[in-house]
């Protein structure tokens, strides 16, 4: 396998194309346009997105922490990095912050995330499996279905790279939502699918060999839990993501940039954009 | 320059000057010999041209070098990129010549440059999307360049390539102008952020940010 070289900023650097990209895409282009293509600023921030991140960031301190030093940081240590992390990006955000109802501002924020973590450190599982990387960044040639490689690289960082005794890996990915995810939608999950593709463009699949993957959801309930739910990504899988990421290229090309309304409307953070689009 | 001069340059090749080699992942690819471009420029600017290397670089670690070419015709100025691989000593890894490779990549510049120009635009056309001349019997075109074979381009409708995008934040650098601000310029400028600048916006930007004509905030 291939050690990393190159942080995610320096990928960032060149012509990319990130997970998260595809999927802008795939939820509403002309919200892809926006974001990436012309780099508007959002009308606003929501303020779970600011909570995930510093939520992200406190586990891959605690897991940096057991990787590093073979043993897991205190509670209290987790807890000042994350109150500092949420300070941080409170501080930094530019447009306003859409708050919900669940934490209807930056105080209730803080104590929402500081009980998911205190749910996370009571059970932090993983038990007896190795920490190999934390927030991996990789990089891939993307290969089109008539076989062509694209000159544009697929970009991702694996939030947590677990070994077990047998030496199968284990991608983790870090999530945090209110509402439960069922199997199905986990199953089908394109994150994972591009994880699969950039570990086994980096040499750490062999060809035809699958990829374990695990999701960490911290629930935001009343009484916060921690649930964790396993699936596959098959040879398949990846050459189904490579698929949809070359079709997703190959419309960007094209400038295909049409809204999608639906569910994801609520969020936007560009709402007047779109509707003066 | 006038509109005798541009037809002259902008004239279809005859399919004998249009040379093929085999590309990566099975393609055909058409090119025009350096020569045949020289000869072009020489026979429709009367040889009133000039060829300049404005700067090289030298990517070891790509094994890549890229310079960057301004043609001089009258008072029009047109400048690109062009690119070689460096070749190496397959057991010592050792560069062959570096002279040799700077030279490719000179060739590649010059023959970029005369296409914004419009020579040999007749090689573009059909991966734009325009009807291409019809290929020589015999000789079916499956895909057209002036350039070396590449792979598949993120920019058949006009995005611009890697190369240019690296020089262009390299220049940038230089010049003391981080993303931020050049992403605002890139705004203001073409209504998108500089990793979707079309090609020949990519070229303008390039042109400015050698002229010095864009400043750090």
């Amino acid at each position: 396998m291939n050690t990393p070289a190159r942080s995610l900023q320096q990928l960032r650097q060149e012509l990319h194309v990130s997970y998260s990209q595809i999927n802008t895409y795939l939820t509403c282009p002309l919200r892809y346009q926006f974001h990436y293509v012309q780099g508007r600023s959002p009308e606003h921030v929501g303020a779970s997105l600011l909570l995930g991140s510093a939520i992200h960031s406190s586990l891959a301190h605690y897991y940096e922490s057991l990787r590093d030093k073979g043993a897991a940081p205190s509670g209290d240590d987790v807890l000042d990095h994350f109150r500092e992390a949420l300070s941080r990006q409170l501080g930094q955000v530019q447009a306003p912050i859409l708050y919900k109802a669940e934490a209807p501002d930056a105080e209730t924020l803080l104590t929402q995330g500081e009980g998911l973590l205190r749910a996370f450190l009571v059970d932090p599982s993983f038990q007896g499996m190795e920490v190999i990387a934390v927030e991996l960044p990789l990089q891939a040639t993307l290969t089109s279905a008539d076989g062509a490689g694209h000159d544009i690289a697929l970009i991702g960082a694996v939030d947590l790279l677990l070994r077990d005794q047998l030496g199968r890996w284990l991608a983790v990915d870090h999530k945090t939502a209110k509402q439960a995810l069922t199997q199905e939608a986990i199953d089908r999950d394109l994150q994972f699918s591009a994880y699969a593709l950039l570990l086994a463009e980096n040499g750490y699949l062999e060809e035809g060999s699958s990829l374990h993957c695990a999701f960490n959801v911290l629930r935001k309930l009343k009484t916060p839990k921690v649930e964790r739910h396993l699936t596959l990504r098959t040879q398949n899988d990846r050459q189904r993501f490579a698929r949809v990421a070359d079709s997703v290229l190959a419309a960007i090309e094209a400038q295909v940039f049409v809204p999608c309304t639906g569910w994801q409307c609520a969020d936007c953070p560009y709402q007047k954009a779109c509707a003066d689009w | 320059m006038d509109r005798e001069t541009l037809s002259a340059l902008q004239a279809l090749f005859a399919p004998a000057d249009i040379k093929q080699r085999e590309g990566s992942f099975g393609k055909t690819l058409d090119y025009l010999e350096t020569s045949t471009v020289v000869q072009r420029l020489n026979e429709a600017l009367d040889g009133d041209w000039s060829f300049h290397i404005v700067e090289h670089v030298v990517r070891e670690d790509l094994s890549e070098v890229i310079v960057v070419g301004k043609l001089v015709a009258g008072e029009i100025v047109k400048m690109q990129i062009g690119s070689a691989t460096l070749k190496r000593h397959r057991q010592s890894g050792e560069l062959m010549c570096l002279g040799d490779d700077l030279k490719a990549a000179a060739s590649d510049a010059l023959k970029k440059c005369a296409t914004l120009l419009g020579v040999g635009l007749q090689l573009y056309r059909s991966d734009e999307g325009q009807p291409a001349p019809s290929p020589p019997i015999g000789h079916p075109r499956t895909n057209s360049s002036a350039d070396p074979p590449s792979p598949r381009s993120s920019s058949s409708s006009g995005r611009l390539s890697p190369k240019q995008h690296q020089l262009i934040l390299k220049l940038a650098a230089e010049a003391g102008i981080n993303k931020n601000e050049l992403n605002r310029h890139c705004q203001q400028q073409y209504g998108r952020v500089v990793d979707f600048l079309a090609k020949a916006e990519a070229s303008r930007l390039i042109e400015g940010l050698f002229a010095g004509a864009i400043q750090a905030a």
